[in-house]
């Protein structure tokens, strides 16, 4: 059963990417503007212009572009970049993992906090925990991830000079070797404490603020759950059978009080992903969010197409773990 | 006891990157002397961590250096080839790596200063020019840099035919009028008289030589001009070496220890221009002293917040660039109707509320150019006068006008809204459309018909690329500069212009050009408008209160004098 379901969400996720490129390219197409004259400059004579045009295929008609661009993905080819005038590949090894090292702390801390928030305001019903959380979760909700960060960032770098301004570490210092691209595990394996420290510390603000947001989520999510299920005749009953209040909450509640959960937690990685293309800007986070805010401005068709494509692949294999994760959760299940 | 060890030890000491506790761990380890330790432990910022403390590349400096200077830039540059970008940034970066043969001498814009040329010689009818250049000269990669290679970095710019193309090929048309007259001796036999070439030659866009050495071992089938290495890597003869390039981190430069001027004195060892895409946090690490320098990177009132903080210098400098909002000539029909409209900006409000003071009421060339009208007509806000002018020139009551203007710039939002509050007041109404740059420099530069376009794209502006009024006016106001990649927005023609332009693009003493170019701006201003002008930009560069010896140019916006340049000892 497993097997099929894999099998049958990669058959249909060629289908979502080839949608999603015709609707991205048809898009960034449809916008006025020549990405041949943005990278020439307005100083630039119009013989320059004309040459980058060429250079680039920009002078091709719209649909001979698109299966230019098709043919070219099957090659392994993603084009060149309008904005770093690099092969788009190359762009995607720079940055994609400056962005999943933040996208998964953002992950596990809003996960490891959310989760037993959650679970506490759900316990402590209308009590000083609960109204906590709920502050918590409704501001999570309710503030513009690009106006935390700055806050966050004149806070906590601008007044308190607790924690550095952004950046993945500070500029002039070599980071690890690369095996992973995630620095804090690079540094690691590196044996390297130092760098280990520091690029853990210049994860903690962005990586906080992209996750305040899906630990709202998560936390309302989870006290849902639970409090529907602490009402069920089966807590009732093992309350009866006299097991501990721990032994009910983590043992029978919780599981049953996940499934929700499990969903949104799917669904929050779509959230963290997009959320970075701010976070990355405010903390000059050099990840795929702030290439593809350039991209976009700069009309950077391929660098455009590519991070959509990248993002929705991630987005739908999350999804379909989380759909895995059911089966575990919940053996009725079946797809 | 391990060398290596203890150069690591020291370098993390030097950069911030151990805490107090943990240089005395270290330390003791390596079995380094109490005495040395406890230096060690003084010269460790209190707090070391992962925060660099305020300042903390100070650490770096020894005597007879000033260390690091950090500088804040918003974005990297794709194209740092600088016989092919256009752009500021790598202009900048240019300045830093590669030399010229001559540069604009301090703040002026006429007066010249020898760079990789020692001296030079014009003939008396400025058609032949030679440059000798400094003896023992070599570029980073060691190979020397002498007049070939000044003659074979130029061929390349020639025949690339990159953005700046235009600079040099308005004099060199080929290779062949560069003539080596021997190992340190260029001459360029022009045929006609050049007046403008020694300007030219001392502009930030293009006359950089690049070591044809690197260039040709970079050289490959497809790219015979090593344009694809060029983009990214530079090796020039200047004072700094280019270390790393990255588009989204930034640039570190180290001092090239083989620069024909020599290292004596207070010099930087090392820049750093880091990426900081936003403006407040540039704006928090200029105030928190961790950088050294920005150039007019922040928002007008974040400089006007600065002027009065003293842990930092305001360099405030008149440049030759000029901000003007564009009319549409063709739906804009008669001058009077162009006249109106320049009557009723609100030129005050703009510079004083917007600009906060950083731009100069100017017409369309400014003092430090060559050929401007000191007495040049400026338009004064007058509401009657402008509302008289309109409706003699077409118009009616009620009738509505379209602004664009660049989304992403809040001060350009305001001045749009100022503008409409005046235009209502006159009984009209002007709706205001914000754009991305991207479909404001498509609507500029496309080749759509006069009636697809706005009355009025605000935003806009230029400077030319060397002392030459002729490059401040004809791209923007030139008939041939219509549509189809040309940048005159307006689509504005006055055949009397065009006479003008035409004699002084080869103008034969400076006495004819300023002639005509009064009459040039007279039209352009009081006469016929296509544009109504904000006026000259005052550009801003901040320093750090302890920087010393920066010299702001009017041409070379936003760069540095990296070599002049020094930390004061504390």
């Amino acid at each position: 059963m497993l097997v099929r379901l894999i099998v049958r969400r990669l058959f249909f996720l060629v289908f979502v990417l080839f949608g999603l490129s015709l609707i991205t390219f048809g898009l960034s197409h449809i916008v006025p503007g020549d990405p041949a004259r943005l990278m020439a400059g307005p100083r630039a004579s119009k013989s320059a212009v004309a040459k980058i045009r060429e250079k680039y295929g920009l002078d091709d008609p719209v649909p001979v572009q698109y299966v230019n661009y098709v043919k070219g993905i099957f090659r392994g080819d993603l084009g060149t970049s309008f904005t770093t005038r690099r092969p788009v590949l190359d762009d995607l090894k720079r940055y994609l993992p400056a962005t999943l090292e933040l996208g998964l702390v953002s992950f596990i801390m809003s996960t490891i906090i959310g989760i037993p928030l959650g679970v506490l305001s759900s316990v402590k019903r209308d009590k000083l925990p609960d109204h906590i959380a709920r502050f918590v979760s409704i501001s999570g909700l309710a503030l513009p991830v690009f106006w935390l960060a700055i806050m966050a960032q004149f806070i906590f770098f601008g007044r308190l000079g607790w924690l550095p301004d952004g950046a993945r570490i500070p500029i002039g210092m070599d980071p690890p070797p690369s095996v992973t691209g995630l620095y804090t595990i690079d540094s690691l394996l590196a044996g390297d404490w130092d760098l280990f420290r520091l690029s853990l510390t210049h994860l903690i603000l962005p990586a906080t603020v992209l996750a305040y947001g899906s630990l709202a989520v998560i936390t309302r999510m989870v006290r849902g759950g639970m409090v529907e299920v602490l009402n069920q005749d089966y807590i009732r009953t093992a309350r009866a059978k006299g097991i501990s209040a721990n032994g009910v909450i983590y043992g029978h509640a919780l599981k049953n009080a996940m499934l929700p959960t499990v969903t949104s937690l799917g669904l929050q990685i779509g959230l963290l992903l997009s959320g970075a293309f701010l976070v990355e800007i405010v903390f000059s986070w050099p990840g795929i969010g702030r290439y593809a805010v350039e991209a976009i401005q700069r009309l950077d068709y391929n660098a455009t197409m590519a991070t959509t494509l990248i993002i929705a692949l991630i987005f739908v294999l999350m999804n379909l773990v989380v759909d895995i994760l059911y089966l575990f959760l919940d053996p009725r299940i079946s797809y | 006891m391990s060398d290596k060890r203890i150069s690591s030890l020291l370098a993390q000491v030097s950069t911030g990157k151990l805490s107090r506790r943990g240089v005395l761990e270290a330390g003791l380890k390596l079995g380094v002397a109490t005495p040395a330790l406890m230096a060690l432990i003084e010269a460790t910022p209190v707090g070391a961590s992962a925060v660099p403390a305020p300042g903390h590349h100070m650490l770096l400096a020894q005597e007879g250096s000033s260390g690091t200077l950090m500088v804040l830039i918003a974005g990297g540059d794709e194209d740092i080839d600088p016989h092919y970008s256009y752009s500021t940034l790598s202009s900048t970066v240019a300045l830093a790596v590669y030399e010229p043969l001559i540069r604009l001498k301090g703040e002026t814009t006429d007066e010249f200063e020898g760079m990789m040329a020692e001296s030079w010689e014009v003939s008396d009818d400025q058609s032949t020019f030679t440059f000798k250049l400094y003896p023992d000269m070599i570029f980073q990669d060691g190979t020397p840099a002498n007049a070939q290679a000044v003659k074979d970095s130029y061929t390349r710019w020639i025949e690339m035919g990159g953005s700046p193309v235009g600079v040099i090929t308005r004099f060199v048309e080929s290779p062949d009028m560069m003539e080596v007259v021997d190992d340190l001796t260029l001459r360029f036999n022009l045929g006609t008289p050049q007046p403008l070439f020694l300007a030219a030659m001392a502009s930030s866009y293009g006359p950089m030589v690049i070591s044809p050495t690197a260039l040709a071992e970079n050289a490959t089938e497809e790219d015979p001009y090593a344009h694809e290495w060029a983009k990214e890597f530079a090796i020039g003869s200047g004072a700094y070496i280019l270390e790393s390039n990255s588009l989204s981190e930034g640039l570190i430069f180290k001092k090239f220890d083989g620069y024909h001027r020599g290292w004596e004195g207070n010099h930087f060892d090392e820049i750093i221009m880091r990426v900081v895409p936003e403006d407040g946090t540039r704006r928090q690490l200029l105030e928190r002293g961790e950088a050294d320098a920005a150039a007019y990177n922040l928002t007008f009132d974040a400089v006007d917040a600065l002027r009065s903080n003293p842990e930092v210098q305001v360099v405030e400098y008149p440049s030759t660039a000029v901000s003007w909002t564009v009319m549409n000539a063709p739906r804009l029909l008669t001058p009077e109707v162009r006249q109106g409209f320049s009557y009723a900006f609100p030129y005050d409000d703009v510079i004083n509320a917007v600009y906060k003071g950083l731009m100069k009421r100017s017409g369309p060339i400014t003092d430090n150019v060559k050929g401007a009208d000191p007495d040049v007509f400026l338009y004064q806000t007058d509401l009657d006068k402008a509302k008289e002018l309109i409706i003699a020139g077409g118009f009616a009551e009620g009738d509505s006008f379209e602004y664009m203007f660049d989304s992403t710039s809040a001060s350009e939002q305001t001045i749009g809204e100022l503008f409409q509050a005046n235009v209502a007041q006159m009984g009209f109404n002007l709706e205001l459309i914000a754009v991305d740059i991207a479909t404001l420099n498509s609507v500029a530069f496309g080749d759509a018909a006069p009636d697809e376009r706005p009355h009025f794209v605000g935003s806009w502006g230029w400077w030319p690329d060397y002392n030459d009024p002729y490059n401040q006016l004809a791209p923007n106001f030139l008939e041939a500069q219509i549509g189809d990649g040309g940048s005159n927005v307006g689509g504005y023609a006055n055949g009397r212009f065009e006479e003008i332009m035409a004699e002084a693009e080869n103008y034969e003493s400076e006495e004819r050009l300023a002639e005509l170019m009064l009459e040039a701006q007279n039209i352009l201003t009081e006469l016929d408008p296509p544009a109504i002008y904000s006026g000259q930009v005052v550009r801003y560069t901040i320093l750090g209160s302890d920087i010393e010896g920066f010299v702001p140019n009017p041409l070379y916006l936003d760069s540095y004098n990296f070599y002049d340049m020094s930390r004061a000892a504390s």
